[in-house]
């Protein structure tokens, strides 16, 4: 028996190893290409700070949502303190490493630039965005995840 | 036996005695401040530490050369960065202009910006509402020190203070650059809180940091679409609702055109949470709260904390008088 489980982690560890160096020699081929990031969905907030206080348990995140289109419109389900508030398009700066989501609202003359990073979660896609929708002084960070449903 | 017991004990309290008294004399002597206690809004205030050294350093060579790195805490609203400046005034050293240590650079020890690393150290001294920024400068030259060179010196901080009426205590820290920010080193950081200090004729009603308040809102500065949070401290006096733990938030939101916007139900998005010790929180989003439309800002809020029938009611000072707060950034 242990003999056998001897065998199967030598197996193991030369599949990986194997697959490591085959992995090195496409690389040394092909360059890899950044996939465009695909942020259409419905999002929910999962965590709110102000100024590095969290306020996730102290405000009510259950029933706002952010509706991110494939067709570049974004709209939302309830309200929450956001650099928006009403419906419009929306853009990404790099579609492959985007740094900031660019919002315009319907009818309105200006995009509004909000800082984005996507960090995965527990294997989930998360929206962090950075954005001071009162005073410039007070910095928030929104992380939403796709609502599963 | 015992008597080999008895010397040992001896040694080691000498021992003990050498290290305390060569600790208590190393570093850095006591930081004295001289603070004004009120000064004219928009003028520049003087402030003045008084310091000294006292080098009793095991190993000279090479020898002890470091930068003075020099802190100080005040209310964000003055802008400080933009209008202060620091000198070193040293007979023995000469004298000298810090400069502030750019927002960029990390403090070592923590790995935090030297504003944010004394923030961590310091805290906010004996002041309860936090909004205050410790700026932070460091000496250009570097200065050499020989053992037993015992010396004084005075750093003179000019900066011109905020438009508001305020009341706060000021914070200030000397170091050692060599050292850093050591959490646990009293040797070669000193520092010092100020009695109360007053920023008076100026804009708007009275910022009191120091004392504690019936009602607290943060952040100090907000906007109508901040998040808001207000707490209610009943620990501080008897008042009408220090016997219920259902406390509630009535609120009227005064918008640039002049109408006025009112909520008084007492339901839960209105009812504060306990946090012990009689103090209670709300978290509110006022736009939302008051359902502000979309053409309309606030521009000031007047409150009233309330039982669950509203037949008592607690306002400013625990008067009939609303808790007031105005919408503004810094």
């Amino acid at each position: 028996m242990k003999k056998y489980r001897i065998t199967l982690k030598i197996c193991v560890a030369l599949a990986v190893l194997s697959a490591g160096f085959s992995g090195c020699s496409k690389e040394m081929t092909s360059a890899t290409v950044e996939p465009m990031k695909n942020i259409a969905g419905t999002w929910k907030v999962v965590q709110i700070t102000r100024n590095e206080e969290d306020l996730s348990q102290r405000v009510d995140l259950s029933t706002f949502r952010f509706i991110l289109k494939e067709d570049y419109t974004y709209s939302f389900v309830d309200k929450l303190p956001f650099v928006v508030n009403i419906p419009g398009t929306f853009n990404l700066d790099d579609p492959q490493y985007p740094f900031y989501l660019l919002l315009k609202p319907t009818g309105g003359a200006f995009e509004n630039k909000v800082s984005l990073q996507m960090p995965v979660k527990k294997g989930k896609t998360q929206l962090s965005m950075t954005l001071s929708p009162g005073c410039e002084t007070n910095k928030y960070r929104y992380v939403f995840e796709r609502v599963q449903d | 036996m015992k008597k080999l017991l008895k010397n040992i004990k001896l040694v080691l309290f000498i021992a003990g005695l050498f290290l305390v008294v060569f600790l208590a004399n190393c570093g850095l002597t006591p930081l004295t401040i001289e603070v004004p206690s009120e000064v004219n809004a928009e003028q520049v205030a003087t402030f003045t530490l008084n310091c000294g050294t006292e080098p009793r350093i095991a190993n000279t060579d090479p020898p002890y050369t470091t930068k003075l790195i020099v802190g100080f805490m005040v209310p964000k609203s003055w802008k400080a960065s933009q209008n202060t400046t620091v000198e070193l005034i040293s007979s023995e050293k000469g004298n000298s202009t810090l400069q502030l240590i750019p927002a960029g650079e990390k403090e070592p020890v923590s790995g935090l910006s030297w504003s944010d690393a004394a923030k961590k150290r310091f805290g906010i001294g004996p002041n309860l509402l936090d909004d205050f920024e410790w700026l932070v400068y460091r000496s250009v030259p570097a200065y050499t020190f020989v053992n037993n060179e015992d010396i004084k010196f005075k750093v003179k901080i000019s900066s011109k203070v905020g438009s508001e009426n305020s009341l706060c205590r000021l914070g200030f820290f000397v170091l050692s650059s060599k050292e850093n920010l050591r959490p646990e080193d009293t040797d070669y950081t000193k520092y010092a809180f100020s009695n109360n200090f007053s920023v008076v004729n100026g804009s708007g009603e009275l910022v009191d940091y120091v004392n504690p308040q019936l009602a607290k809102v943060e952040p100090v500065k907000s906007l109508d679409n901040d998040f808001v949070s207000m707490t209610f401290d009943a620990g501080i006096l008897e008042t009408a609702l220090s016997n219920t733990d259902d406390i509630f938030l009535e609120a009227r939101g005064i918008t640039e055109s002049g109408q006025q916007i009112a909520v008084s139900s007492k339901v839960d998005k209105t009812k504060l949470k306990p946090l012990g010790g009689k103090k209670y929180r709300i978290d509110i989003w006022p736009r939302g709260l008051l359902n502000v439309p979309g053409n309309e800002n606030l521009v000031r809020l007047e409150y009233y904390f309330t039982n669950e029938t509203g037949s008592a009611r607690v306002g400013y000072g625990n008067t009939a008088d609303p808790f007031r707060y105005t919408f503004k950034c810094p």
